[in-house]
């Protein structure tokens, strides 16, 4: 506030606010050696205008004098993964980066079928090993194999993955048919890595930085196929030419190697799913009746035998709700949505991913929500905002997931705050800062802040939601932000203890900690 | 010919045992490579016919059957990941079975080939991203065009790989489009004082155009490596620019623009256009040379009815900036006529014709000829067109304004031209 005031009064005086100024270092972030040649760029909000540096041979860059104003910044080097970030300079300020770049490394092996020939245009993914936006791994890159069979996935930051190979083009298990007679019917040949057709027994593999492994090769064996089959119960209100589908996701492989989609006999409800893999199956419908949502989900399992199993559709739950501001007063930001993010892996699956828009009023509404448990999220938040509260009737669903049934009945009520707090700090130079959120709401990922400590060791985070919280430095920080909660678990009482208030202001000094490897903290 | 295509086509019939029994019909196959001596195991057979779709694999010695057939005219298609079936003997994908006959096929199946390498800038690090193309040179009314054909993305090490290729002699050529930018203050996105490093698209094995390019010669299956390319960064500039109309309700209009070297090599290659936004200004980044600039504008549907072009000859950085008039595209009359006897009628002919250069932003213009044997082809973009006329009579001659002019290629200047003659005859 007092910069905007500074700001205004320059603006009174009819001059310009003092420039400020902003040199930097790029450094390796595994080995802390200089990254020369690496192409810094940054852009004001608008992203009308741009600047450019290049790092010399120590790493430095400069831009300096630049107008004070909020600037996103990106480092960009071959090899490296673009580091990016938002930056506020204040008028005057001098500020002195520490941008540290992750180099990443590669993955490639070759994928044959069960005679060793090759299998061209298979396709490789990459899945994160810890579940980061939730229970379901989503895929983080993906490759077709060349006419080799070979696959390549490049540009990966170092982590640990699992990886699965699957292939839709397999040719037919025959070579003579007569007509009449039945032909053998096979499903895609899927593999997780290492030699495993779900996801349960697939093994992790660690990738460091600049580390190109080679070998991860799958054999592809296109199976004997199977089904499911059933009915539909439709409430008695669905139209008699409203088309229904069923449709079958394998909770083996996460939907990986494909899934069935079919149109039930409206005669007598029925449907048959084919081509499927073996295993578990979670088979569903949905559709509309007068105006009313109905969802329907049962789980199968299908093999030798084919699945069978009879779903019954209930009506879909409506969740009405309003968003308020902290305080009361102020309008609300344009553009806001809430979100609801499934924590059934099931819905995750299905890429279900509810949004509503808010109006002026602060009025929302979920017309259609399946059964499940939900977490809230606000979308299009303007910098330094954040969800104080969520309650669904008495119900606190921002510690805990909210629990939707066919039968809810109640408005879901949100809390913004737009006061931040602002915390600045020294430590040494270039640590990775962590600011954690301490007691119920310690598994909620938006609480998480991170920033890095300049060459003279200070750091500065803004739009701080107020609470009580753990604040640590690290020399190193391999975790990914959906492992931070087990990574502060694991450090147990260490680090400094934090309470910051609305619009506060408040200074720390924080000792670094040398981080243990994730693997070793679970 | 007949000798060759029952050569080709390896065609033998049995007399069925059964001949009796309508659904005793097969076909037989083997799938063998493109020598003729070795058999190919898990190509896909696909037959269709008779109400029947049915699908096969072949086995280690590459046979398949279909057995059971009633008698009918069959198609037949061969598939395999990396193979293409053998575009000289393709008899085998049409069969005609008789009930109870027994055919028996060969299919030639022809592995594909690869050309890979590695680029590289001037201090041997590797350059990602780039695009590198296979192309050939096939006549093409008269002319050679340079016609990608496969393509393949540089990884972070600089390597690319082109697969499926058919056997021939191929062009390669590289494209980087993301140049590096030099350090600079703040400043808009067009301010023509930015430069940037950039790579001028590079022929193997290291020349601006086709001239001096070495084709690379792929035969079936073979994998040519080592066709590394060393791209020189050439200091760039901005070329800046705006696009005027005649009339200003055109700028309404949708439209892109594409900058390409004027060299005629680059005639119809795909460079990516640029979508300038409603203060229809557009920049590009560019090191010095010879250019096309080339803008067209949409009314309805897939075809642009007004464009510009503009030969810019770059030589100072930052280039001056530019100017681009659109100007709707001319509309072209003319008429047909037949001769000899039992000519037919002109009413209902279309006339059509195909672009041969910019293949990549004209489309396909066609006009229907009135009772009087008149036509109006609409907005025609310049370029060169190649014309015909379907139908049982073949185009004879053709005038544009008078002048005699070839109907596989024919160039349209900016201004258009004069009315088209066309005679037909049916001898």
């Amino acid at each position: 506030m007092s910069c905007f005031l500074l700001a205004l009064a320059a603006l009174a005086w009819g001059q310009a606010p003092p420039a400020a100024s902003l040199t930097g270092v790029v450094l390796d972030d595994a080995t802390g050696a200089p990254v020369p040649r690496t192409v810094v760029t940054i852009r004001t909000s608008g992203s009308t205008e741009d600047a450019v540096a290049w790092s010399d041979a120590s790493g430095a860059f400069a831009f300096s004098p630049i107008p004070p104003e909020t600037y996103s910044l990106d480092a960009r080097h071959a090899g490296y993964e673009t580091a990016r970030f938002t930056l506020p300079l204040a008028p005057g300020e001098e500020r002195r980066l520490v941008v540290r770049i992750r180099a990443v490394g590669s993955i490639s092996g070759t994928v044959s079928d069960a005679d060793g020939d090759p299998v061209l245009h298979a396709s490789v993914e990459l899945l994160p090993a810890a579940n980061r936006s939730g229970p379901l791994h989503r895929s983080v890159a993906h490759v077709t194999t060349d006419d080799r069979g070979r696959y390549h996935l490049q540009g990966i930051r170092p982590g640990r993955y699992l990886l699965v190979a699957f292939s839709h083009e397999h040719p037919p298990g025959l070579s003579v048919t007569t007509v009449g007679q039945p032909a053998e019917e096979l499903a895609s040949g899927l593999q997780f890595y290492p030699k495993s057709d779900r996801l349960s027994a697939a093994a992790p593999i660690t990738l460091g930085p600049r580390q190109d492994l080679d070998g991860f090769d799958f054999r592809l064996v296109p199976q004997p196929a199977t089904s499911v089959e059933g009915s539909v119960i439709l409430p008695p209100t669905t139209a008699p030419d409203t088309p229904v589908y069923v449709r079958a996701l394998s909770e083996d492989t996460i939907g990986f190697g494909g899934s069935s989609q079919v149109a039930v006999n409206r005669a007598d409800g029925s449907f048959h799913l084919q081509g499927l893999l073996w295993g578990r199956y979670v088979v569903d419908t949905d559709l509309t009746a007068r105006g009313r949502g109905y969802h329907g989900m049962e789980r199968v399992e299908a093999g030798q035998e084919p699945g069978r199993v009879t779903i019954r559709l209930d009506p879909l739950a409506e969740v009405p709700g309003a968003v308020r501001i902290a305080g009361g007063t102020g309008g609300l930001p344009q553009h806001l949505r809430i979100r609801l993010v499934p924590r059934d892996p099931v819905f995750q699956l299905m890429n279900l991913d509810p949004e509503a828009e808010v109006g002026a009023d602060g009025a929302f509404r979920f017309e259609s929500l399946p059964p499940g448990a939900w977490a809230v999220e606000p979308a299009g938040l303007p910098e330094g905002w954040y969800l104080e509260s969520a309650r669904l009737g008495d119900l606190d669903v921002l510690a805990a997931n909210m629990p939707v049934s066919p039968g809810t009945n109640a408005a879901l009520d949100i809390v913004l705050g737009a006061q931040g707090a602002v915390l600045e700090g020294g430590s040494k130079p270039a640590a990775h800062i962590l600011l954690a959120p301490a007691g119920p709401l310690a598994n909620l990922l938006s609480r998480y802040y991170t920033t890095t400590s300049d060459a003279a060791g200070l750091f500065k985070i803004s739009g701080i939601a107020p609470g009580a919280y753990r604040l640590y430095a690290f020399d190193r920080l391999d975790a990914e932000p959906g492992e931070y909660p087990d990574l502060v678990r694991s450090l147990g009482d260490s680090g400094e203890s934090v309470e910051l208030a609305a619009g506060s202001h408040t200074s720390r000094q924080v000792g670094p900690v040398s981080t243990a490897p994730l693997e070793e903290a679970k | 010919m007949t000798a060759r295509w029952c050569a080709a086509l390896l065609l033998a019939a049995w007399p069925g045992a059964g001949a009796t029994d309508p659904h005793s019909g097969a076909i037989e196959g083997t799938a063998l490579d493109a020598t003729g001596s070795r058999p190919v195991r898990k190509v896909t057979v696909e037959l269709s016919g008779a109400h029947l779709n049915l699908r096969v694999a072949t086995d280690a010695a590459g046979h398949f059957a279909f057995r059971g057939l009633p008698a009918g005219d069959y198609s037949l298609d061969a598939v395999r990941a990396g193979y293409r079936p053998d575009g000289a003997s393709s008899a085998w994908r049409g069969v005609r079975l008789d009930a109870g006959e027994r055919k028996e096929v060969e299919i030639r199946m022809v592995l594909e080939g690869s050309i890979s390498g590695r680029i590289t800038d001037d201090e041997e690090a590797p350059l990602p991203g780039c695009s590198a193309q296979a192309a050939d040179t096939p006549l093409l009314a008269g002319r050679r065009l340079l016609m990608p054909r496969a393509a393949s993305t540089t990884d972070q090490n600089g390597e690319y790989r082109i697969s499926g290729l058919s056997q021939g002699r191929y062009y390669v050529l590289v494209f980087c489009h993301s140049g590096i930018p030099m350090p600079h203050p703040l400043m808009a996105a067009g301010d023509p004082r930015r430069q940037s490093l950039e790579f001028a698209p590079t022929f193997y094995p290291g020349v601006p155009g086709l001239e001096g390019a070495s084709p690379v010669n792929v035969g079936p299956g073979a994998e040519v490596r080592g066709i590394d390319l060393r791209m020189s960064p050439t200091p760039g500039g901005l070329l800046t620019g705006r696009v005027g109309a005649v009339d200003p309700a055109l700028l309404k209009r949708p439209f892109q623009i594409v900058l390409r070297p004027a060299s005629p090599d680059f005639n119809g290659w795909p460079f990516p256009p640029l979508f300038p936004g409603r203060n229809r200004e557009f920049h590009f980044p560019v090191t010095p040379g010879s250019y096309l600039l080339v803008a067209s504008a949409w009314e309805e549907g897939p075809v642009p009815v007004y464009t510009a072009e503009l030969a810019v000859d770059l030589k100072e950085m930052p280039p001056d900036p530019v100017q681009l008039v659109l100007v709707r595209c001319p509309d072209i009359g003319g008429t047909v006529e037949v001769e000899g006897a039992n000519a037919p009628p002109v009413e209902g002919l279309q006339v059509l014709l195909d672009p041969l250069d910019s293949v990549f932003t004209a489309k396909q213009l066609r006009a229907q000829v009135n009772a009087a044997g008149a036509f109006t082809l609409p907005a025609v973009v310049p370029g060169r067109w190649r014309l015909s006329v379907p139908g049982q009579a073949k185009v004879k001659s053709v005038s544009v304004g008078g002048i005699q002019a070839s109907p596989d290629g024919f160039d349209v200047p900016q201004g258009g031209v004069g009315p088209l003659k066309i005679v037909l005859s049916t001898r």
